[in-house]
């Protein structure tokens, strides 16, 4: 059945040629953002999104696909040719991708992160097509108790992206909790929190929040630093790699792949996570480990196919279960609902001419993002060149329009502007601003999900943990919770002893 | 001043804030349709917020650190400072003047501030990036920007 409506939903794509021509813009953008070190996926989506409004649903969305995918890719480009991964997924790729620039072969370096990416975010693309419709289904038996749960699990995902402090992520995903509570309650309609501010009376809206949080605390950043950071000149050589190298990579790349989108598909693991993961993988499993780190090329197919695999992955959850697993699939959940779809299990019910066309959109972006990867990385490289006074100012004014478009409010502009400032400042005493996003993501589906139960059961708290399917996920968030703190915990003792050793040598 | 200090103090000002959300949220108590109503989230993650600041305070004052405070380049500093302030002007002169001539001196103004001489480049990339937005918004996304009382 999943198959015969993607053949439609292909189908429908290609008889309007306009989709495809979202979905070049929405790669090559996604690109172009990815590969400008500072700006990540997450900001390139939370950017872009504006210029997706007044697009037909399916053409908006196909374009963030594009954004989402070309982004993920676009940071391997500096992270071969400058040593600085444009975004947090491709910080693997450097380890042996800048030893290969290093010898004269980043061109070489960036056709086989290319021909990976391609390869592995196929991959993730079918599993979520074929996967994504089983988990919409068992999902359909949700009632309020159990999507509150589920609230509760995707909230313990805070541990993972809580950054150096735990607890400072604790306090602003309590934060941003609270932020969701002002305006009209949804159950009562009572006015909440709008300190008489009519413009808040239908709460912050997603879209300055999300500039703010990711756009302008970034542009902030860089304006402060941009004085002490050096530009770099690079230069780039043959992009296409002999089909003898390719042919030799494709296992590495294929299980790389499947790697990242199981890995992706897991919430609060994401794609960084998954190019380490892969990359580990293929340096244990490689016939040369001792050649990782040096400039290996199993060493840059592995995390690039891992990290665009992960890209499929990650939307399972979200788009099944209404569940964004880090910040960027949060900022696409956010897209979707503006564009006026809940992603969740009646998302697959209710508007199967929306969810089946993302899949086939995604797997196509795949196809578009070899072909432009592999054309246009010399272009792409230039990109990094450009003075960062220059594009600061333009970003800068990217935002502002963006915070604007969406409501015509010059007061959203104001918001987005203050909520930029609050995050820049959140940044310097090391408060992660990613758990704010995704509990204005999931508050609302919190709140009313909790109230709702509560009516249903007449106030009894325990209907949460008497039916199945929400004392499973409450007992999977305290897994979560238990195991995240236990592994950073791990990680801190590690780095201790690092910094102990490192001062006695 | 030391992250400590920062973190004791910021912990202090979020406890304040979550007693005075708890206190806000009372007045809603009792206008929904049962024991739970609109004042019970509200007033849930109040008293968590007051407990984990609570915790930051204390952790601070006995000068165990979460995470190093990120020191601020003082140049870099005021320079964001000024390029607020130039973003407040823009918004102000984007409702008077409209947002193609707004944006074409903001973006010329912003790039000399932070560095830019040539003026080709100035020119160059205030005329075209506000013109390219301008179209794009105006004519194929069909959004309107403001257009000024001039």
């Amino acid at each position: 059945m999943s198959f015969m409506y993607l053949m439609d939903a292909f189908q429908t794509i290609f008889s309007d040629g306009t989709s495809l021509l979202f979905i070049l813009i929405g790669v090559v953008a996604g690109i172009m953002v990815g590969c400008l070190p500072g700006l990540t996926a997450t900001m390139g989506c939370a950017l872009l999104i504006p210029f997706t409004f007044s697009l037909p649903p399916i053409q908006g969305l196909l374009m963030l696909m594009g954004i989402f995918t070309g982004g993920i890719y676009g940071g391997s480009i500096s992270a071969i040719l400058i040593r600085t991964p444009g975004t947090p997924a491709a910080a693997a790729t450097l380890l042996d991708g800048f030893p290969l620039s290093q010898r004269g072969e980043a061109g070489k370096a960036i056709g086989i992160g290319t021909i990976a990416s391609f390869v592995g975010g196929t991959i993730g693309a079918l599993l979520m097509a074929f996967l994504a419709p089983e988990i919409a289904q068992f999902g359909l038996r949700f009632g309020p108790p159990e999507f509150f749960a589920l609230a509760i699990f995707g909230l313990s995902m805070i541990i993972s992206i809580s950054g150096e402090s735990l607890m400072k992520g604790a306090i602003a995903a309590l934060v941003g909790l609270m932020l969701t509570t002002i305006g009209f309650d949804p159950l009562s309609g009572v006015p909440r929190f709008t300190l008489g501010n009519d413009n808040l009376l239908g709460g912050i809206t997603f879209i300055p929040a999300l500039i703010g949080l990711f756009g302008f605390a970034q542009v902030f950043r860089n304006i402060e630093r941009m004085e002490l950071v050096p530009q770099v000149r690079s230069k780039v050589g043959r992009i296409l790699p002999s089909l003898k190298e390719v042919r030799s990579l494709v296992p590495t790349m294929a299980k790389s792949g499947g790697l990242g989108a199981v890995t992706g598909s897991v919430p609060g693991l994401g794609c960084d996570i998954a190019a380490f993961v892969a990359y580990g993988e293929a340096k244990r499993t490689s016939k040369t480990p001792e050649e990782f780190g040096k400039g290996s090329l199993e060493g840059v197919a592995a995390p690039e196919a891992a990290n665009n695999g992960a890209t499929g992955g990650a939307m399972i959850p979200m788009l099944t279960l209404g569940v964004p697993g880090d910040a960027v699939t949060a900022v696409l959940l956010g897209a979707l609902t503006i564009h006026g779809f809940q992603p969740g299990p009646l998302l697959f019910r209710d508007h199967i001419e929306i969810v089946y066309p993302i899949f086939a959109g995604m797997i196509l972006c795949q196809l578009v993002l070899l072909v432009v990867g592999l054309s246009g990385a010399r272009y792409f490289a230039k990109l990094i060149n450009i003075d960062s006074r220059i594009l600061t100012p333009i970003i800068f004014l990217l935002c502002m329009v963006g915070s604007y478009s969406m409501r015509f409010s010059f007061f959203d502009v104001g918001l987005a502007l203050g909520i930029g400032v609050v995050a820049y400042f959140m940044g310097k005493a090391k408060f992660p601003v990613s758990p704010i996003l995704l509990a204005l993501i999931l508050g609302p589906m919190a709140e009313q999900n909790m109230r709702r139960s509560l009516m249903l059961s007449q106030d009894d708290l325990s209907i949460f943990v008497t039916r199945p399917i929400s004392a499973a996920f409450l007992a999977l968030a305290a897994f979560m919770v238990f195991t995240g703190y236990r592994r950073f915990k791990k990680l801190q003792a590690m780095e201790a002893a690092q910094a102990r050793t490192g001062g006695e040598s | 001043m030391k992250t400590t200090t920062i973190d004791m103090l910021t912990g202090i000002a979020l406890a304040l804030i979550s007693v005075a959300v708890f206190i806000g949220a009372g007045q809603y108590a009792g206008r929904g349709v049962n024991t739970y109503g609109p004042n019970f989230f509200p007033q849930m993650l109040a008293a968590l917020l007051f407990v984990c600041s609570l915790w930051l305070a204390v952790q601070g004052a006995r000068g165990v650190m979460q995470g190093q405070f990120e020191s601020i380049d003082r140049g870099g500093f005021k320079t964001l400072g000024v390029t607020v302030l130039f973003a407040l002007l823009y918004l102000g002169g984007m409702q008077v003047v409209g947002f193609l001539a707004a944006t074409i001196a903001f973006l010329y103004v912003m790039m000399w501030f932070l560095g830019v001489r040539r003026q080709v480049s100035l020119l160059g990339a205030s005329l075209g990036v506000a013109g390219a937005i301008n179209a794009i918004f105006y004519f194929f996304l069909k959004i309107p920007l403001p257009e000024g009382v001039l």
